[in-house]
C-alpha cells in the first residue's frame, strides 16, 4: 500500500508541475498589448452572443465590440476592468444584460468554464479566482490544467460576429413551444452586475445596459422570466446605468438568424438604428418604459 | 457521478482511504462502507431514483431466498415470474412506455384515426438496463441450481449496486461478484497499479478519442443534409471508433476502479474493432451483454427451434438480436440495428462458421493481407449499422445512407483545421496501440520485462500530458441512456 500511495503521490506532482509551468510562464510574459485600442475607440460593447450578433462596430461610432458567445457577466467584469487599465479614453460601455443572464447558468458548467478559463487566463488576476473556485471547482482544474493551449492559440477574448443568412435555425426555433419558467436568481451576475455598476462610476464611464431584439415567439415564450428580470432592473436609478430596452424592436424573421439573434442583415439594421438613437432614447428615459 | 469528474475523484480518495485504512479489517463493516458509497454514487445525479434500486434490491432479495428454498416446482416457478415481471416490466415502464404509447398514436395516426394518447413524464433511473439484467440472471440462476441465493442482504444489495459497474455495466453475473464480496479482500499492489494503467487507459479513450470525435460526428450527423456522401461515409467510420472508444473507456474505467477495490469483474471489450467477422465482433463487443443474451435469451430460442435446422438458428440468432436492440432504448433505429447484425449472420451460418474461432497470430506485428481485407471489411459493415443506431429516427438514418450512395462526391466536404486534423493523428496512434496489445487486457497493458520503469512513466507522464491537452468538450457517456 505504501508504493502504491508513495508511487500515486510522485505522479501528482509531476502533474502539478506539469500544468504550472505554463501557468507560470503565461503570467510572467503577458503583456496585454492585444487590448490597446485606438484612442478613437471610446465606446465598448461588452455582453454574450446577443451583443457579439447584434452591434457591428464598424456601423457604431468609435465603439469596439467585445462580446463573447456565453459570456457570464463575471467574465464581462474581467473583461471590462483590464480593457479600462489599458484603454484610458473609454468613456462608455453598453452592456448586454437581459432576462438569460439573471438566471444564467453557464458559469457553473464545467465545459463552459474550462473553455471560458483559458480564454481569460491572462485577464484574471489572483483576487477574481475565489469565485471561481468557490462556484465551480471542477471547471477551474480542468481550465488552469488545459491553459497550455494557449502556446498555440491567441487570445480572442471577443469580437462582432456576421450570423448567416439561413432560415433552418429560426424555423427549428419558432417550433420549440416550450415556456421558458423563471428560476432561481443568479447570485453570483448579481454580484458582479453591481460591481460593475460600481466599477463604472468609480471611473467615470456612462454604463448603458441594453436588452437586444428578440423574436416575437419567443417573448411569448418567457413572459414569467422577463417580468422577473423587469423587476429587478427597476430595482436600479438612472444614476447606476441607463437601460434601453430593445426586445419588441421591429423586425421581420427574414433578419433573424434564431429567436435569440439576429443575422448579419438584422445586425446591420440594428446597429445603424442603435447608432443614430441611442443618446436621443436615453434622454427620453426609454428604460422606464 | 461520472468517473471522469473532480467529484468523482474527490468521492473516491476519500472513499478509498476509508475502504482500505479504516474498515479493512472488518469485512461486514467493509462492505456496508461500500454499499453507502455506491448508494451515494448512485444518488448523485437524483436521489429519487436511488427509492427504485433500494425497492427492487429488497424485494428480489427475498424472491432469490425463497425462490431456493422453496420446494414445489409451480411455486418456485411464479416467485421466478413474479421477479421477472417486476424486472421486465419496470424496464417497460421506465423505458419503453412512452415509446408504446407513440408508436400506437403513430399507427392509428396512418391509418386517419387520432387517438392522441398523451404521454407521460417518466424519470428512467440510469443504468436501470444494466441493474435489471443482473437481477433477472440472479434469479434465473438461482431458479436453476447454478448458484446459492446469499443470505446476507449487504452483499446482495452491493451486487446490485456496486459502484463501479452500476450505470453502465459489465453486467456482472452473481457467481462470479457475490463470492468477491463475501470473501476478505486485500490490496495488491500489481493490481492495483495495473487497475491504476486501465482507467488511465479508459480515460484517454473517453476524453481524447470520444469526446474529440464527438465533435466531429456531431456536426456530420446534425448537418448530414448538406454534406457530401464520402463525407458522410467518413462519419460513420469515426462514430464507430467514438462509441467504441467511449463505452470501453467508460468499462475500462470501471474496471480499473474495481481492481483497485480488489475486485475482479467482468471483462467487456475485447479489441472488437480487429474483428474479422460479425460473430467475432459480438464475441468481442460488449461481451458481458452477449453473454447474458446468449445464455438466456439465444441458447433457450436455439433448442426450442433445432427442428428447423439452420433456420431455426437463423430465428434464433435473429429474435436475439432483435432483443440486443430494444435493450438499447426505446426508437426503432435501435431495433433496426439489432435486426441487421441478425441478418449479418446468416452467411455464417449457412456456412456453418458461425461458432468457428477464427486464430490469429496475436504476437505478429502486423495483419496478413487475409485479416486486414477482413477487419476492414467487417468495420465497414459494423459502421453502416451505428449510422441506424445514431440516426435520431429510421427516415434519418435511411437519408442518411441515400446521401452515402448519391452524393458521394457532391455536396460539401468535411473541412480538416487543425484540430480535425489532430484528433485523426491521436485516433492512428490509439488504434496501433490497441492493435499491438491486442493479445492483453487492455490496450495499455504494459510489459514490464519489456519497458524498463523510466519508459513505462514515460508514457504515463505522456498520456496524462495528452489528457490535460487534447481533451475534447466534456460528453455523456453514450450508454449512460442505456
Amino acid at each position: 500500500m505504501k508504493k502504491f500511495i508513495y508511487n500515486i503521490i510522485i505522479l501528482l506532482f509531476i502533474f502539478i508541475i506539469l500544468v504550472l509551468i505554463p501557468v507560470f510562464i503565461l503570467k510572467t510574459t503577458s503583456n496585454k498589448s492585444y487590448l490597446k485600442q485606438s484612442k478613437d475607440n471610446t465606446i465598448l460593447i461588452l455582453g454574450d452572443s446577443r451583443t457579439e450578433a447584434a452591434l457591428d462596430d464598424s456601423i457604431v461610432k468609435k465603439s469596439k465590440n467585445f462580446s463573447n458567445s456565453g459570456d457570464h457577466i463575471f467574465f464581462n467584469y474581467i473583461k471590462l476592468k483590464k480593457l479600462v487599465e489599458q484603454n484610458e479614453q473609454i468613456n462608455k460601455v453598453v452592456l448586454s444584460f437581459s432576462p438569460g443572464d439573471l438566471d444564467s447558468p453557464s458559469f457553473y458548467m464545467v465545459t463552459k468554464m474550462k473553455g471560458r478559463f483559458i480564454t481569460y487566463f491572462d485577464l484574471i488576476d489572483f483576487i477574481d479566482y475565489k469565485d471561481i473556485i468557490v462556484y465551480n471547482f471542477e471547471g477551474f482544474i480542468r481550465g488552469i490544467t488545459g491553459i497550455s493551449r494557449l502556446f498555440i492559440k491567441s487570445y480572442e477574448i471577443g469580437g462582432f460576429i456576421k450570423l448567416p443568412i439561413d432560415p433552418k435555425y429560426l424555423d427549428a426555433d419558432i417550433r420549440n413551444k416550450t415556456f421558458i419558467y423563471k428560476t432561481h436568481r443568479d447570485k453570483l451576475a448579481i454580484k458582479y452586475f453591481n460591481i460593475i455598476i460600481d466599477f463604472c462610476k468609480i471611473n467615470n464611464i456612462e454604463l448603458i445596459v441594453i436588452n437586444t431584439p428578440l423574436h416575437k415567439s419567443l417573448s411569448k415564450r418567457q413572459i414569467e422570466r422577463k417580468l422577473d428580470y423587469k423587476n429587478f432592473i427597476n430595482n436600479y436609478s438612472d444614476d447606476d446605468f441607463k437601460y434601453l430596452d430593445f426586445e419588441f424592436f421591429k423586425l421581420d424573421d427574414k433578419y433573424f438568424f434564431d429567436t435569440y439573434h439576429l443575422n448579419q442583415k438584422g445586425a446591420e439594421i440594428f446597429s445603424i438604428y442603435f447608432n443614430d438613437n441611442y443618446e436621443t432614447l436615453i434622454k427620453e428615459k426609454q428604460w422606464k418604459r | 457521478m461520472i468517473f471522469n469528474t473532480i467529484t468523482f475523484l474527490l468521492f473516491f480518495i476519500g472513499f478509498f482511504i476509508l475502504y482500505w485504512m479504516v474498515f479493512n479489517k472488518n469485512l461486514k463493516l467493509q462492505n456496508l462502507l461500500l454499499l453507502i458509497a455506491s448508494y451515494f454514487f448512485y444518488a448523485w445525479t437524483d436521489w429519487r431514483l436511488l427509492s427504485y434500486l433500494v425497492a427492487v434490491s429488497i424485494l428480489n432479495y427475498f424472491l432469490g431466498i425463497y425462490i431456493e428454498k422453496e420446494k414445489d416446482a409451480s411455486r418456485k416457478r411464479v416467485l421466478l415470474f413474479i421477479g421477472i415481471i417486476q424486472g421486465v416490466g419496470g424496464l417497460i415502464y421506465f423505458k419503453y412506455f412512452n415509446f408504446f404509447i407513440e408508436s400506437f398514436n403513430d399507427l392509428f395516426h396512418s391509418l386517419n384515426i387520432n387517438l392522441n394518447v398523451q404521454i407521460v413524464k417518466i424519470i428512467v433511473p440510469i443504468g436501470i438496463s444494466f441493474f435489471t439484467f443482473r437481477l433477472l440472471s440472479y434469479l434465473l440462476d438461482i431458479d436453476k441450481n447454478k448458484i446459492k441465493a446469499t443470505k446476507d442482504w449487504v452483499v446482495f444489495f452491493n451486487y446490485v449496486s456496486f459502484f463501479p459497474s452500476l450505470l453502465s455495466g459489465p453486467i456482472d453475473k452473481a457467481k462470479l461478484l457475490i463470492p468477491q464480496l463475501e470473501k476478505e479482500r486485500k490490496f495488491e499492489y500489481n493490481e492495483a497499479s495495473d487497475g491504476m494503467r486501465q482507467i488511465l487507459w479508459g480515460l484517454f479513450k473517453k476524453v481524447v478519442i470520444a469526446d474529440n470525435l464527438a465533435f466531429i460526428t456531431n456536426q456530420i450527423f446534425d448537418d448530414y443534409e448538406i454534406y457530401s456522401g464520402s463525407t458522410l461515409l467518413l462519419g460513420a467510420f469515426l462514430y464507430s471508433i467514438q462509441i467504441y472508444a467511449d463505452f470501453s473507456g467508460y468499462t475500462d474505467m470501471a474496471i480499473g476502479v474495481a481492481r483497485l477495490l480488489g475486485f475482479k469483474i467482468t471483462k467487456n471489450f475485447d479489441f472488437p474493432l480487429f474483428a474479422q467477422n460479425i460473430a467475432e465482433f459480438w464475441r468481442k463487443w460488449h461481451i458481458s451483454l452477449t453473454a447474458w443474451l446468449t445464455e438466456y435469451v439465444f441458447t433457450p430460442l436455439s433448442i426450442k427451434f433445432r427442428d428447423y435446422d439452420k433456420l431455426g438458428l437463423i430465428f434464433a440468432i435473429v429474435i436475439n438480436f432483435i432483443v440486443v436492440g430494444i435493450w438499447h432504448g426505446p426508437n426503432w433505429t435501435y431495433v433496426l440495428f439489432g435486426f441487421l447484425h441478425g441478418l449479418y449472420f446468416i452467411p455464417l451460418i449457412l456456412k456453418g462458421t458461425m461458432n468457428k474461432k477464427i486464430k490469429t497470430d496475436k504476437t505478429r506485428l502486423s495483419p496478413t493481407f487475409n485479416e486486414f481485407k477482413n477487419i476492414i471489411f467487417n468495420f465497414i459493415l459494423i459502421s453502416l449499422t451505428f449510422i441506424v443506431f445514431r440516426a435520431e429516427n429510421i427516415q434519418i438514418a435511411f437519408k442518411y445512407l441515400k446521401n452515402i450512395v448519391f452524393y458521394f462526391f457532391q455536396k460539401k466536404i468535411f473541412l480538416f483545421d487543425s484540430r480535425v486534423n489532430m484528433t485523426i493523428f491521436i485516433i492512428i496512434i490509439f488504434i496501433i496501440t490497441e492493435w499491438l496489445h491486442r493479445n492483453k487486457q487492455y490496450g495499455l497493458q504494459l510489459n514490464k520485462d519489456k519497458i524498463p520503469k523510466l519508459g513505462r512513466w514515460s508514457i504515463y507522464i505522456l498520456i496524462i500530458f495528452i489528457i490535460i491537452q487534447f481533451d475534447g468538450e466534456v460528453q455523456e457517456f453514450i450508454y449512460f441512456q442505456f
